[in-house]
């Protein structure tokens, strides 16, 4: 059977570096799908992994497994995805893109399997630019709550703001997405 | 699209529409959408929008990414020392393991004699081995008893109206107590007159501060000093230890855990 995390947490502070290997393993694909929807850049995505981890196993006596891990995970990701974010400023003036409906008509005219490819790949590129309009509280407030499943306290505690603050912060991100996609969703 | 606020009049607001599809709207939310088909469209493009937004997945990793991930973090992890929690085994495993060896030798010894053909050197080899063993682990136990009483008997003289906390010496005293009567049966079976009333002595001073209070007035105190100085059993405990030496690194202390 597999160890359960709080288990193996237990294992790392006893000194088992193993065990933490267990965790890093299990746990990084997340992480870094976390990471690239905070961010959207691959490599950056890498960066949160590597740093997620690493903090966590130096504040690993601060875990309190009441909690789940992968969610005190996610909080060391997401406060670290927020001050790259910040300090790197990448989500201010973003172009919009207006015309959503314009690369439909393009990519109609193409053969079916080419035509699929760059249906998903446009709506890739388009979720993306949507996400890139965000600001960066908005950003992490959708993701965490959308991917991550937190819930509006827990994401208060990740961004160090109240409930109601919280709370707006998810409903200006889904407003502006639901504007920036709509000739998409229209479409499909 | 519906509008931002809540100016709409009876329509719900975007607020409220991405309040009701998280599910933290209240009941009456519910009911509206359900009964209103602007409202109820509006949910259903929020929806859309949503489901779109789920399926957006972050690019496919390679296989065998989690191991990547971990040779990259070993070599950034801080060196930490493994923590090991050494833990004393229980006095009473500590003799048991002796008093097992011992059987082991009497077993070859008995083997030994009973193999007329041997040449009588084993036996005598048998024999010491056992003697070995056994005097390994009353050392070791009366060096260990030693540190517990050792301090009791050198401490300066209290105050009469203070107190001297014996707590931590009476959690270790039971386990040497345990001990302590298995290695007396022992030496009295194997007829160590010696060993055997060394270790009376030391079991009736055990007992005596295991049943002592955990804080000891002044005058308790310095009575037990007073004895333990009368009966020299520190010093007889330090003549055993003395003859029988430990083995050292070189030496198959097999008793010690």
């Amino acid at each position: 059977m597999e160890e359960s995390d709080p288990a193996l947490v237990d294992r790392v502070l006893n000194g088992d570096r193993d065990a933490f290997q267990m965790l890093a393993e299990r746990h990084s694909r997340s992480v870094f799908q976390l990471g690239y929807r905070m961010t959207g850049n691959q490599e950056d995505a890498e960066d949160i992994v590597q740093e997620t981890f690493l903090r966590a196993f130096r504040h690993l006596k601060r875990y309190e497994s009441r909690s789940s891990f992968s969610t005190w995970l996610y909080r060391i990701a997401a406060n670290y995805s927020l001050d790259l974010m910040r300090s790197r400023r990448r989500f201010v003036d973003c172009e919009r893109r207006d015309d959503g409906a314009g690369w439909l008509a393009d990519v109609a005219s193409s053969d079916p399997s080419a035509h699929q490819l760059a249906y998903s790949g446009q709506i890739r590129d388009n979720i993306e630019k949507a996400m890139n309009e965000l600001t960066v509280v908005e950003r992490t407030a959708f993701v965490l709550r959308h991917y991550q499943n937190f819930s509006i306290e827990q994401i208060g505690a990740a961004l160090g703001v109240g409930e109601n603050a919280a709370k707006h912060s998810i409903f200006r991100a889904v407003r502006k997405l639901r504007r920036a996609l709509e000739p998409l969703v229209t479409a499909v | 699209m519906k509008p931002d606020s809540a100016s709409a009049g009876s329509h719900l607001t975007q607020d409220q529409i991405a309040e009701y599809l998280y599910g933290d709207a209240a009941p009456e939310l519910a009911a509206h959408v359900a009964a209103c088909p602007e409202c109820g469209e509006e949910c259903d493009a929020v929806y859309r929008t949503l489901q779109l937004l789920r399926n957006w997945e972050a690019p496919e990793l390679v296989p065998g990414y989690e191991s990547a991930v971990w040779q990259k973090l070993a070599a950034s992890l801080p060196q930490q020392r493994r923590a090991f929690r050494f833990r004393r085994p229980n006095a009473v495993w500590t003799a048991a393991a002796a008093l097992a060896a011992m059987i082991v030798v009497a077993i070859s010894l008995q083997f030994a004699g009973s193999r007329v053909q041997e040449p009588p050197a084993d036996t005598a080899q048998a024999s010491d081995a056992g003697q070995r063993i056994l005097s390994v682990a009353v050392t070791d136990h009366i060096e260990r008893t030693m540190a517990v009483l050792s301090p009791l008997v050198n401490a300066e003289p209290q105050h009469p109206a203070r107190f001297t906390d014996v707590s931590v010496e009476q959690n270790t005293v039971e386990d040497l107590l345990a001990e302590n009567r298995l290695y007396r049966q022992t030496a009295v079976q194997d007829k160590d007159r010696n060993t055997a009333a060394l270790l009376d002595e030391i079991g009736q001073v055990l007992v005596e501060l295991e049943h002592s209070p955990a804080k000891l007035s002044g005058p308790q105190a310095h009575d037990l000093q007073q004895r333990l100085a009368d009966s020299s059993l520190l010093s007889k405990m330090k003549g055993f230890v003395s003859s029988n030496p430990s083995p050292g690194e070189n030496g198959a202390r097999v008793i010690k855990l």
